[in-house]
């Protein structure tokens, strides 16, 4: 690699690193005028930061966050759980602090949205009026569309594609895999939650069988013939995997259209595999309460206006994270947490009788491909009359063939990320 | 064992793009609303707080201390290093010179 003339020297950086924490303190903008009433529904990554910004943004509205699980279990990092390389308690994170802050968090499920009154109903009986609505309800699963492929089914062969039970099922199954028995992890068609996810977590499955079961083998089988950071992917797992892991994509067979959970049997057009543990990750779409408020369109997403993220079906209701239609932006924790901040401007604006202007966002996300290795991608996009585009040259994956050292550290910066991104939602 | 050479290079682009959550901003009386030519900086700085918090973490240092000289000097050469290998490389291709610049002001101390 060569030397790079604008490298701090060493006593640079050590100055650098001790120069402490924030120093100049740039007031935000804030509207402490609005009383405004704002509802949010479904604290994640991308609602739990809404509400957060949202008080800050107009410490005299009342914000509410409506989520069904009094604690969080973050899928980021939970490849690693899988992985056997830490703790599903580490994934874990609670609203009280969201609370400290002003927001009001109310444990509940959100059964309906009626945009004509502006309520939104709860499972317990209650409703609650809205001036503005932001839903960032996640992913639902499309049970069926792999016949077969049922939430019954899910228990046998599990998805893990939301974090929690799920994730630990996939793990002790992994666990108790005879060294010789396969495993078959499934790839959706785009667009999913986390389009490199899939791969990471053949990664580290690959690593663990690696060490700990080497006569067994992962197989991918892949709706789609690309995927995201592929060229990385597949040098990485040439590198390290070779025995170990074999990815089949859609022209060479690799779709599954039926399960059979009963013999663990995944059915391709062509052939019947079965193995000792079936990763199936399922087509997707769009939380279920976002049907239910009318968000969606015929693909199951949700268009948005991209500087509000209002809907563009209905007024008054902001969608955010996984379940909009954001793309080229990815549907990642990094996005759904940017567009909380950017929705909370607009919405404070707006709220203020100002209209929200165009800006520049971006997306970071980091894959690990080793237990101590990981590898990058990063977008730019503007949003300009509303419509998400990449910025032209910008953006890219990490460099191919490059020497352990860049993949250890972008493994120690994505471990920093994930510190940051919960704080930022969490705090 | 990690190359230093490496860990410089991340260490710089942890500092040059360190960004605030307007959670952590000092407040300003309550008078509605605060209109200014930074508008729009603003708004460009939010990305930045996915990574970099108001502390330090291994690999994605706080942005503090720095001049808004030396930051725009950071970021204009992650701009135009051909160099790939740190996300910082990636992201900096994607703002104009004027924005840099005005993310170094946002972000750094007066020299
Ligand atoms: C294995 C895996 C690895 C990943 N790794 C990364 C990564 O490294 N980097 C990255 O950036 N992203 C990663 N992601 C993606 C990331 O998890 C999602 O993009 C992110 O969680 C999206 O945030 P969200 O707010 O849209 O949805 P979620 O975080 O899923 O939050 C939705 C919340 O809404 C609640 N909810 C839904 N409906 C209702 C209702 N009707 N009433 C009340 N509450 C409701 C749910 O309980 C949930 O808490 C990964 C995902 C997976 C599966």
């Amino acid at each position: 690699m060569p030397t790079q003339p604008f490298f701090p020297n060493r006593r640079d950086l050590l100055s650098l690193i001790s120069a402490g924490t924030i120093s100049a303190m740039l007031p935000a903008k804030v509207y402490a005028q609005t009383h405004a009433r704002i509802v949010v529904i479904g604290g994640g990554f991308g609602g739990a930061t809404a509400a957060r910004e949202l008080k800050a943004y107009m410490p005299n509205a009342q914000i509410t966050l409506i989520e069904s699980n009094s604690v969080y279990t973050a899928c980021p990092f939970s490849n690693l759980v899988i992985g056997g390389l830490r703790d599903l308690s580490a994934q874990r994170f609670s609203y009280d602090s969201l609370s400290a802050s002003g927001v009001n968090v109310v444990f509940d499920t959100a059964t309906d949205v009626d945009a004509t009154t502006q309520t939104v109903s709860l499972s317990s009986g209650t409703s609650l009026s809205y001036d503005r609505l932001i839903l960032s309800p996640g992913i639902s699963i499309r049970w069926n569309a792999i016949e077969g492929y049922d939430e019954e089914a899910s228990a046998i062969m599990p998805h893990a594609w939301k974090a929690g039970t799920q994730t630990t099922v996939l793990r002790q199954q992994l666990e108790a895999l005879d060294d010789g028995e396969n495993v078959i992890l499934t790839a959706p068609p785009a667009p999913f939650r986390c389009p490199p996810g899939p791969y990471e977590r053949a990664s580290l499955i690959a690593a663990y069988l690696k060490s700990n079961k080497p006569r067994s083998k992962l197989i991918i089988l892949d709706a789609k013939d690309q995927f995201s950071k592929m060229p990385l992917f597949l040098e990485a797992w040439a590198e390290h995997y070779p025995d170990h892991l074999e990815w089949r994509g859609a022209s060479d067979d690799g779709r599954v259209s039926r399960v059979s959970p009963s013999t663990r049997t995944v059915h391709t057009d062509f052939e019947d595999l079965s193995a000792g543990v079936v990763n199936v990750i399922p087509p997707q779409k769009a939380g279920t309460i976002a049907e239910r408020a009318g968000v969606t369109d015929a693909t199951g997403w949700c268009p948005i206006d991209a500087v509000s993220f209002e809907s563009k079906l209905v007024a008054s209701v902001h969608v955010i994270g996984d379940a909009t239609i954001a793309a080229p932006m990815p549907k990642s924790a990094f996005s759904a947490n940017l567009q909380a901040k950017v929705c909370a401007l607009a919405v404070a604006e707006l709220m203020s009788g100002h209209s929200p202007s165009a800006t520049t966002l971006a997306n970071t996300c980091y894959s690990y491909i080793t237990e101590d290795q990981a590898i990058s991608i990063v977008g730019v996009y503007h949003n300009e009359d509303g419509v998400l585009s990449s910025v032209p040259d910008a953006g890219g994956i990490s460099p191919l063939a490059a020497d352990a050292g860049i993949r250890q550290l972008e493994a120690i910066q994505a471990a920093s990320w994930f510190e940051t991104i919960t704080a930022e939602a969490f705090g | 064992m990690i190359a230093w050479k490496h860990a410089t290079m991340i260490i710089l682009s942890a500092a040059v793009m360190g960004c605030r959550s307007p959670v952590e901003h000092q407040r300003l009386t309550p008078t509605d609303p605060v209109v200014s030519d930074s508008d729009d900086i603003e708004a460009i700085a939010l990305s930045c707080s996915g990574c970099h918090a108001d502390e330090a973490r291994p690999g994605i240092p706080a942005l503090s201390g720095l001049s808004s000289g030396d930051l725009y000097d950071s970021l204009s050469s992650y701009k135009r290093s051909t160099d790939g290998s740190t996300v910082m490389h990636r992201i900096a291709r994607g703002y104009s010179d004027e924005e840099l610049q005005r993310l170094a002001e946002h972000f750094g101390e007066e020299s």
